[in-house]
């Protein structure tokens, strides 16, 4: 593996890390529970009734 | 094994091209089952409320069709912005993020039910299919425009009187919506089928325009209006499935912009925002200088011996 290859992995991993930091955040804060909310229901705008 | 389509005759390419296209349709044809396999909520007209919808499916798939499992990323997105407690949505940005480091745009090419029902569009023989409509680079641009105006600023700034944020895209642009969700309710749907006025009107015009517009041009809504698309394509380049060009194995020829149906300069950039992976330029490489990488096992494509 290349130094440009070993380079792309590493910012390949801190996203991943960076992803679950933010999701971790996202469902200390309580948005995952929005999204739930939101998604149990018929969503009027998104089939056009709004 | 990819099978390099033109190392051989023109009926083996062709070939090669046809079995790979279908196994990315049947890919794409089962996570859009899977996704949206809740069979009570296609019986009754309702959708499904258990725990898979507290998760984000990767592609578009409305959380409003009667038999979706799990939540759409940029309907939820919308919907914890424009509630009163949050400006900014970890969750989602952290699912995206996710989601677009494993795969980049290869949840466009092989998982979206939505590209699979573009896909299949384009394939309907027309008298003159297009590579591109005219202003096609400006036309790219409106992605950012939906991005961040229909999706990000409106669903802040756009407030009901009880302080709600709009969620823009969804009201008045997502076709998936409409074709997922949308028909299929006010099939169902009694109640729904009441309350039907100008605005589903729209939606589904804009709709039928764009699957027209899919028979003549490969993907015409992935190319020009989706946000997810190009959020993904940020994740491209960095990705643990993406693209690597080796010159020393080219030969120029191009033919993998030739095969590419969105005319990207694939030996320049094997990992444009604008690939939805669809894996033709692999497939027609004709010297194996373009490959897809993945961890563990590098160099997953494979030079077909040619004698």
């Amino acid at each position: 593996m290349g130094n440009r290859d070993q380079k792309t992995y590493s910012v390949t991993i801190l996203l991943f890390a960076v992803a679950a930091v933010m999701l971790l955040i996202g469902v200390t804060r309580g948005e995952a529970l929005i999204v739930f909310t939101k998604a149990c229901r018929i969503c009027l705008e998104c089939i056009g009734i709004g | 094994m990819d099978r390099r389509a033109t190392s051989g005759s023109p009926a083996a390419a062709a070939s090669c091209f046809k079995k790979r296209e279908k196994r990315r349709n049947i890919t794409q044809g089962a996570f859009a089952c899977l996704s949206n396999a809740w069979l009570p909520g296609w019986l009754s007209g309702g959708t499904y409320s258990g725990a898979g919808k507290y998760f984000c499916v990767p592609g578009l798939s409305c959380y409003s069709c009667p038999g979706a499992l799990g939540a759409c990323p940029l309907g939820a997105f919308q919907a914890v912005i424009g509630s009163r407690q949050f400006q900014f949505s970890f969750y989602i940005i952290g699912w995206l993020s996710l989601i677009g480091a494993a795969a980049g745009r290869y949840v466009c090419g092989w998982i979206c039910p939505f590209g699979l029902v573009q896909d299949l569009l384009n394939k309907i023989p027309a008298i003159k299919k297009m590579r591109a409509l005219p202003g096609e680079k400006w036309l790219r641009r409106l992605r950012w425009v939906v991005l961040a105006g229909l999706v990000c600023l409106a669903p802040l700034f756009l407030l009901d009187p009880i302080g709600q944020g709009q969620p823009a895209f969804c009201k008045w642009l997502c076709p998936s919506g409409a074709l997922m969700a949308g028909w299929p309710l006010a099939l169902l749907n009694q109640a729904v089928r009441q309350a039907l006025g100008w605005l589903f009107a729209w939606k589904s015009g804009f709709l039928i325009t764009l699957l027209g517009l899919a028979i003549f041009l490969y993907r015409p809504f992935c190319r020009y209006l989706c946000p997810l698309g190009l959020i993904y394509g940020f994740f491209n380049r960095y990705a643990l499935l993406r693209h690597v060009h080796a010159p020393e194995e080219c030969r120029a020829c191009d033919a993998c912009q030739a095969a590419c149906p969105l005319s990207i300069a694939v030996r320049q950039k094997p990992n444009s925002p604008d690939c939805i992976r669809c894996g033709r330029c692999l497939t027609a490489c004709p010297t194996n200088a373009l490959k897809l990488i993945r961890p563990g096992a590098q160099m997953v494509s494979r030079r077909r011996s040619t004698d």
